[in-house]
């Protein structure tokens, strides 16, 4: 800043001060607040503390607030509804991404009865894409693989235990698993091996699980 | 090109809601003419009209109120704005903005065209229900628990679809691309579920409908008796 511009400030500052003297005895409430916020504001913006306490003693004097105090009561009122339809709509996609991401994260740190992680396989991810079609997580929808996969790799999940690919998540036809969740019990062939039936109770704990805690949180 | 003249004509109230090609819904307020000069310079002209339009998503919108305008429209841009990509040819008109009553009839149309235009693989009937509920327009669907759908096969684009007639409930599935031998293979497991998927937007709008399936057509005989046999099996109503 040049010297002729200090001299100017400080010039205007002495002025804004005298005005000060002259108006401080204004009766009327509104003319106080028409040259003290003003003045408040040219305090804050120079940072001008005599300036600012002044002002400040003034309205303590008169017994008024410099801004309009906040109220939670007001909140609706102030702000336009439109608005916040729009930050509603928007909260609630990112609340159901960020609800179906905790779900997973959830999932991916379950532990068997050995301490293991219950979700390892390529095929534990048929549980996860039975109940996101059940419960219409982010609208998917059956056969609808690649929408599936893009979806979680969207969500941002810092780690997963098995990939996800097209070519084993497309093999869900091939099994009881394309079926509602509901209908699983019923569905078991007679003829299971007891390699399959144990496959089955793994991916029938997860999905029961996933199942639970997206009911939860209200999907 | 030059623009030789253009006209403004509003439309008198109550106004129409329009679907556009995308499957999106606006209130029309009225055209705008356009008349160019011919592509080459020629002798002659051609005209354009587009519509002007008003956001129709009504967030509260209140039948006793009779004008039927929406009065808080959230998500989209003022109103009066000019789609200058689309024109007229392009719209279907839906229902009159105070009276929201789509009959099943025009909401196969929209389906139809919708279909058409994005293509089979990213149709979604869901889209086109969800688009009708958020301008609280009521869809008048048959009342018969029973429903009749007759399938036949169409084409378009170079793709053969599976698709009902337009008198009843609209259902279509992809069959696929023809091969070098004009052969198609029909893979029935991939048309039952998505034709799962389309029974259970139906079951959104009635959960009492049951669905049996024809066709005149030998050739799909095999499709529509696995169909009519395993669609119940994926399909849980919710009871009252």
């Amino acid at each position: 800043m040049e010297l002729d511009d200090r001299f100017y400030m400080g010039k205007r500052l002495v002025s804004l001060r005298l005005a000060l003297g002259l108006m401080e005895d204004a009766d009327n409430s509104l003319e106080t607040y028409k040259w003290a916020t003003p003045a408040l504001l040219h305090s804050i913006h120079t940072k001008d503390e005599q300036l600012s306490s002044y002002v400040e003693e003034v309205f303590q004097q008169k017994g008024l607030a410099p801004y309009k105090p906040y109220k939670e009561e007001d909140e609706g009122k102030i702000r336009p509804s439109a608005e916040e339809e729009l930050t509603k709509l928007v909260m609630n996609k990112h609340m159901m991404w960020s609800k179906a991401k905790m779900a997973l994260e959830e999932i991916m740190s379950m532990k068997d009865a050995k301490g293991e992680p219950m979700f390892c396989q390529k095929n534990h991810w048929w549980a996860v894409f039975r109940i996101f079609v059940d419960r219409q997580v982010c609208n998917i929808r059956e056969n609808r693989y690649k929408e599936f996969i893009e979806l979680i790799a969207s969500l941002g999940l810092e780690y997963t235990n098995a990939p996800l690919d097209m070519a084993t998540l497309s093999n869900i036809t091939q099994d009881i698993y394309r079926y509602p969740f509901t209908r699983w019990e019923l569905m078991i062939p007679e003829d299971a091996s007891q390699r399959w039936k144990t496959a089955y109770t793994r991916i029938y704990q997860i999905a029961d699980k996933l199942n639970k805690i997206l009911i939860s949180k209200g999907f | 090109m030059k623009i030789i003249n253009s006209h403004y004509i509003p439309l008198p109230e109550p106004h129409w809601l329009i679907v556009e090609n995308n499957g999106l819904i606006y209130e029309q307020l009225g055209t705008m003419t356009i008349i160019k000069e011919d592509k080459n310079g020629n002798f002659g002209y051609s005209t354009h009209s587009h519509p002007v339009i008003a956001n129709a998503i009504a967030d509260e919108y209140d039948e006793s109120r009779g004008d039927g305008r929406a009065t808080n429209c959230s998500l989209a841009p003022a109103d009066g704005r000019v789609l200058d990509d689309i024109e007229l040819e392009d719209c279907i008109r839906l229902c009159p903005t105070n009276h929201r009553v789509v009959p099943y009839l025009k909401f196969n149309l929209v389906a139809m065209k919708f279909l058409s235009n994005v293509g089979y693989q990213e149709f979604n009937l869901e889209q086109c229900l969800d688009s009708m509920r958020s301008c609280k327009i009521r869809l008048d669907f048959p009342k018969e628990e029973l429903q009749e759908v007759q399938l036949t096969l169409s084409g378009s684009a170079g793709v053969v679809l599976i698709e009902s007639d337009l008198s009843g409930l609209y259902f279509v599935a992809p069959i696929g691309k023809p091969s070098k031998k004009l052969t198609v293979k029909v893979d029935s497991d991939k048309i039952l579920m998505e034709f799962v998927n389309q029974a259970r937007v139906y079951l959104e709008i009635n959960p009492k409908y049951r669905f049996h399936f024809t066709t005149a057509n030998e050739s799909l005989k095999d499709v529509v008796d696995e169909i009519n046999n395993h669609l119940e099996d994926y399909l849980e109503r919710k009871e009252d």
